[in-house]
């Protein structure tokens, strides 16, 4: 009886010694909203300081997504949700406020505070990662948001950051239009038609695309591929999901879960 | 890192202080599950009188925190109260765990401080079902590769775990 068990635990160490080595594909891996959108997995609220620290200095993401909404004067903030009681203590839209009514605005109903992107952006370069900007371009409460208040804003919030860090600073958003008024060196298109968005993008000079993961399949990645643009996924939390984004070999993935994208690409 | 070494050592020597005078030992295994992720547990448990120290290993699959199957130490204190008919107990206590996992952006060390209660049913002088909660704190600490700095974050964990114990101690010393 002891023997077959010694033998048992030999075929075992015999069978995980013989892997094969697998070729890993080279992904950028960004924590959704810092470390995950979803409450169920965010160990600090999404879009605060402390989940894109813990993302970058503990998961060791590439980057961090973040979302980014505009004040009534102008400043930006990380904040996912188009109406602040979905999320937090108030009411009423971002844009309703100017910076100083909201920033102790209390994320997730918890203790930690709104934050501005110029903070995170220093935090992003003092660990030369890359950031993903998902801007809000339109308020529920207010409308489109105005291109010139916002492109203030913009180089207000990255006033300290070199070239070079600019360059990680990846500007996305849905709005077409907004986006080609907007000055900015590295821009990524959010589309839902991979065919438009590839020629788009070329058409516009855009150095990335963003898709749902829905939308991705063999031919469209493969097309992606061969464009050159730097085009990434989102919306994946499972390991199925994330599972079937990677064997698309995205150049980037905004995911649910770090530790696990890290384990099956790194 | 050096206060984190001088307590399991000092953990360590109480536990085989109390195991020398201890009148019951313990195999326990034990799953579950925290802000960190699934866990499982193997520990030996020295028991004196109400007192148990226990000495294990943790295990965490891959999930919310590791990257990869990782090994760390726990150590606990319960206090050990019977029922009547000693068919059931019920304990609080504290228990610690310790691991560290080299990552592309350096090496994470994680320390998780809990208070710990639960209840206990014994099918027999020998097993024993279980079931506990904990409230606590997760410490990290990353040192970096990037800038050689170092990051410590902090926050609120809570646990649920389900074991079962096994004696093999005689308990007529």
């Amino acid at each position: 009886m002891k023997l077959h068990w010694v033998l048992v635990i030999l075929l075992v160490i015999l069978q995980s010694s013989c892997k094969k080595q697998v070729e890993l594909p080279i992904v950028d891996v960004y924590g959704h909203a810092g470390i995950s959108l979803h409450r169920d997995r965010a160990i600090f609220p999404a879009n605060s300081y402390e989940a894109n620290e813990y993302a970058i200095d503990v998961l060791g993401a590439d980057g961090v997504e973040m979302d980014v909404q505009m004040t009534k004067d102008s400043v930006l903030v990380l904040f996912h949700d188009p109406y602040l009681n979905q999320s937090s203590n108030m009411d009423g839209c971002i844009s309703q406020y100017n910076y100083d009514q909201i920033k102790d605005l209390k994320l997730d109903f918890t203790k930690y505070k709104l934050v501005k992107l110029k903070d995170v952006l220093n935090l992003t370069e003092s660990r030369n990662i890359k950031i993903y900007l998902d801007i809000k371009t339109y308020s529920y409460c207010d409308g489109r948001i105005s291109e010139s208040a916002f492109q203030y804003a913009l180089d207000m919030a990255s006033i300290d950051l070199s070239d070079n860090h600019k360059t990680h600073v990846y500007l996305g958003m849905l709005d077409l239009e907004f986006l080609k008024n907007i000055t900015y060196p590295t821009k990524c298109y959010e589309s839902t038609n991979v065919n438009s968005a590839i020629q788009t993008a070329q058409n516009n000079g855009f150095q990335a695309l963003t898709f749902q993961t829905s939308l991705i399949g063999q031919t469209e990645s493969e097309k992606l591929n061969t464009s050159g643009l730097y085009w990434g996924v989102f919306g994946i939390k499972d390991k199925w999901s994330i599972d079937n984004a990677i064997s698309f070999s995205p150049k980037f993935v905004i995911t649910d879960n770090i530790s696990y994208t890290n384990q099956i690409t790194k | 890192m050096r206060n984190l070494r001088i307590m399991i050592c000092v953990a360590m020597f109480l536990s085989f202080q109390t195991f020398s005078q201890s009148n019951k030992e313990f195999i326990e295994l034990s799953t579950g599950f925290n802000r960190i992720g699934f866990y499982n547990d193997l520990a030996f448990k020295f028991e004196i009188k109400y007192h148990q120290v226990n000495l294990g290993l943790r295990h965490y699959t891959l999930d919310n925190f590791f990257e990869k199957n990782t090994v760390g130490m726990s150590i606990g204190y319960k206090y050990i109260i019977h029922g009547q008919n000693n068919k059931f107990y019920f304990y609080p206590g504290l228990n610690t765990s310790f691991f560290k996992e080299n990552k592309s952006i350096g090496q994470v060390f994680l320390s998780d401080f809990k208070l710990i209660n639960g209840v206990g049913v014994n099918f027999n002088p020998k097993w024993s079902l279980f079931y506990q909660l904990g409230l606590g704190v997760l410490k990290t600490r990353a040192e970096l590769i990037v800038n050689q700095g170092v990051s410590k974050i902090d926050y609120f964990n809570y646990e649920i775990a389900l074991g079962i114990s096994y004696s093999f101690g005689d308990s007529s010393k």
